[in-house]
């Protein structure tokens, strides 16, 4: 997508959302209209106007082809991600070292990494440190799933 | 005061020990994403109860120390600050490991880190009452203007495109706004989702765009040290001249904004990275790997420990939520704050301010040795570091509040963030807005109910009037600078 296209939709969703940020101050009750309203509207007014005066600006100034690139690599790029989704996903019914357990490795896999020793060693050592400083010692309770 | 007694109570083998201990815990604690120093030394307050007083607190001190400077260590070398204060650091650290300066960067980091720790320690130490004095004048309207002059930072963070950098930070605010009204309770854009009635948590939001964002950047590249670049650089570098105008800055800024209750020290870092870039002479490197922003901001966030202490010990007031946390601990050991913890328990509370020396001089230690193997990480294989670190980051996202809506909200951050730093967009402006807009709105709110709704409240006080006239020194250059550029380039 063109960075000129990209730009008109990101500050077009943009006043429009402080559009309605501003209406849906009337809603506030009375007893703050005259402070937290206040500032809302501020906020709300100032996002919209600044919006504007960017989408003014990038019709004049950006050139028609220039393009954004979200990535160097695409395969990598977008296997992260749906591992990351996934990851979160498995967490949720899994737990969180069992999603871990297959998420360390199978990214490091993904992301071109070849030497399975340090795979392994690695994905048990990161998994240790995580149970001994979270779990043993700070006591901070890790994801747990809907099953484990 | 008996000195004597002071330090025989301080100079024990088990307080040393606790020093040590509680300063590398905190390096830790600091440096993993979403472990905050107020977690460990909550965690740590009943632990303490079978610890003398004095072993107690300083266990806690040390904590708070180390945390603040390890959080540093992912912020220079993984673009993921381990504490919210530590992502101005990030703004040049990062830039500067990519160059394969990581060890440098370091390194500026534990000096700056040192000094403003000191420092803010030694004022504790001559000067508490006074200052707590002052910080008891500010009031709703000036709260607001603090958090104004925090926000003045977006302006500096975004010379390349004001206007995107001002959306993006009056974007933040917009985000602030989401959970529950200040002032009168009420739900606002929650639409019924109960893990934002308190808000859009930052932290998760913070490391979505710093550190999720900077994997799947990563994803591209073999390792965080950029291709071609000399990696035997890496090793032990010199700390470049004149650092010392931009610590002596972020120590000052750090102790002012720590002593002030509420404030914090993000605002502390950010605002400390914004005088220092104005008065640079090499603006133009700022976000680029400047290791003056990395000072200042440095000096800022561990500025604030001592300062946070001082409302604490002398008032009863926590500086921040850490102190809180510390309040506890002194409460549990029947230690009242007030003028008593310095005259009738003198040797608890001197014991426990000269400690936070000894524990800025263990991390200052540690850093310095350590420096350049932290900085071997910048060459580890991306394919090993991309799943490492979001595993720490979705830990530290689910951390902060036991919650799984917390790791969405991490992730759709990232992706945001991506979308706004590709457009030219400022993230920091965003995260700036988020940790900013809860206390501008306060501050706005209480003090237009106070006035009746007359803005000329914002203007009446000296302190405010000195406000308004340090958010102008802030404002203007950056404008002339832009205003000059763009006439330079007609």
């Amino acid at each position: 997508m063109t960075r000129k296209i990209l730009d008109i939709i990101i500050l077009t969703g943009l006043t429009l959302v402080a559009v309605l940020l501003y209406v849906s101050t009337a809603q506030y009750p009375q007893s703050v209209q005259h402070s937290t309203a206040s500032y809302v509207r501020f906020l709300s007014a100032s996002l919209a106007m600044l919006a504007v005066i960017q989408i003014g600006i990038s019709v004049k100034k950006i050139a028609e082809q220039e393009k954004v690139f979200f990535y160097t690599n695409r395969r990598r790029f977008f296997t992260l991600l749906a591992l990351l989704v996934l990851y979160v996903v498995v967490i949720f019914f899994l737990g969180f070292m069992l999603a871990t357990m297959f998420f360390l490795p199978s990214t490091m896999y993904a992301m071109g990494y070849r030497n399975k020793k340090i795979i392994v060693i690695s994905s048990i050592g990161l998994l240790l440190f995580l149970e001994l400083i979270f779990v043993m010692f700070l006591r901070v309770p890790l994801p747990r799933g809907y099953f484990f | 005061m008996d000195i004597m007694l002071v330090l025989s109570t301080l100079f024990t083998g088990k307080n040393m020990l606790a020093v040590v201990m509680g300063t590398l815990s905190g390096i830790i604690v600091g440096g993993i994403p979403g472990l905050t120093a107020t977690m460990a030394v909550a965690l740590l307050i009943p632990v303490t109860f079978s610890l003398s007083p004095i072993t107690g607190l300083i266990l806690m001190g040390g904590v708070y120390c180390g945390a603040m400077y390890g959080g540093s260590i992912p912020a220079i070398l993984l673009h993921t600050p381990g504490t919210p204060a530590a992502a101005a650091t990030a703004l040049d650290g990062y830039p500067l490991s990519r160059q394969g300066h990581g060890g440098l960067a370091l390194r500026v980091s534990v000096v700056a880190s040192f000094v403003g720790g000191t420092f803010s320690a030694l004022l504790l130490l001559i000067v508490a009452q006074p200052l707590a004095e002052i910080s008891l004048k500010f009031g709703p309207a000036e709260y607001f203007l603090l958090a104004l002059m925090g926000l003045a930072g977006i302006v500096s963070l975004s010379e390349d495109n004001l206007i995107k950098g001002l959306i993006s930070g009056f974007l933040g605010l917009g985000l602030a706004v989401v959970g529950t009204d200040v002032i009168s309770g009420q739900l606002r854009y929650t639409m019924g989702v109960k893990d934002l009635y308190d808000g859009i948590s930052f932290m998760p939001a913070l490391i979505g765009m710093f550190s999720i964002t900077q994997m799947l950047e990563l994803t591209g590249y073999d390792r965080i040290v950029k291709e071609g670049i000399d990696i035997t650089s890496i090793k032990r570098e010199k700390m470049p001249p004149g650092m010392g105008k931009f610590i002596s800055v972020g120590t000052l800024t750090g102790t002012m904004v720590g002593v002030l209750p509420g404030e914090g020290a993000t605002i502390a870092a950010f605002v400390s990275y914004n005088i220092a870039k104005q008065i640079s002479d090499r603006k133009e490197d700022f976000g680029k790997g400047n290791p003056q922003g990395i000072a200042a901001a440095e000096a800022g966030n561990n500025g604030c420990v001592g300062g946070s202490l001082i409302p604490l010990l002398t008032l009863g007031i926590p500086g921040n939520s850490v102190a809180a946390a510390l309040l506890g601990g002194l409460l549990i050991h029947g230690l009242i704050p007030g003028p008593d913890l310095f005259t009738q328990h003198a040797h608890i509370t001197y014991g426990f301010i000269l400690s936070l020396f000894l524990a800025n001089i263990v991390f200052w230690i540690v850093g310095m040795l350590f420096a350049p193997y932290f900085s071997r990480i910048s060459l580890t294989p991306s394919a090993i570091l991309i799943p490492a670190v979001s595993t720490f980051a979705i830990v530290g996202a689910y951390a902060m509040n036991n919650s799984i809506f917390d790791i969405w909200v991490m992730l759709i951050f990232a992706l945001l963030g991506l979308l706004l730093s590709k457009t030219g967009f400022s993230t920091s402006a965003v995260v700036l807005g988020m940790i900013l807009g809860p206390i501008a709105e306060k501050g706005f709110a209480q003090a237009l109910i106070i006035s009746g709704g007359s803005i000329m409240i914002f203007f009446q006080s000296s302190i405010a009037r000195i406000l308004w006239g340090l958010i102008a020194v802030l404002l203007i250059p950056p404008v002339i600078n832009i205003v000059r550029r763009k006439l330079k380039n007609k």
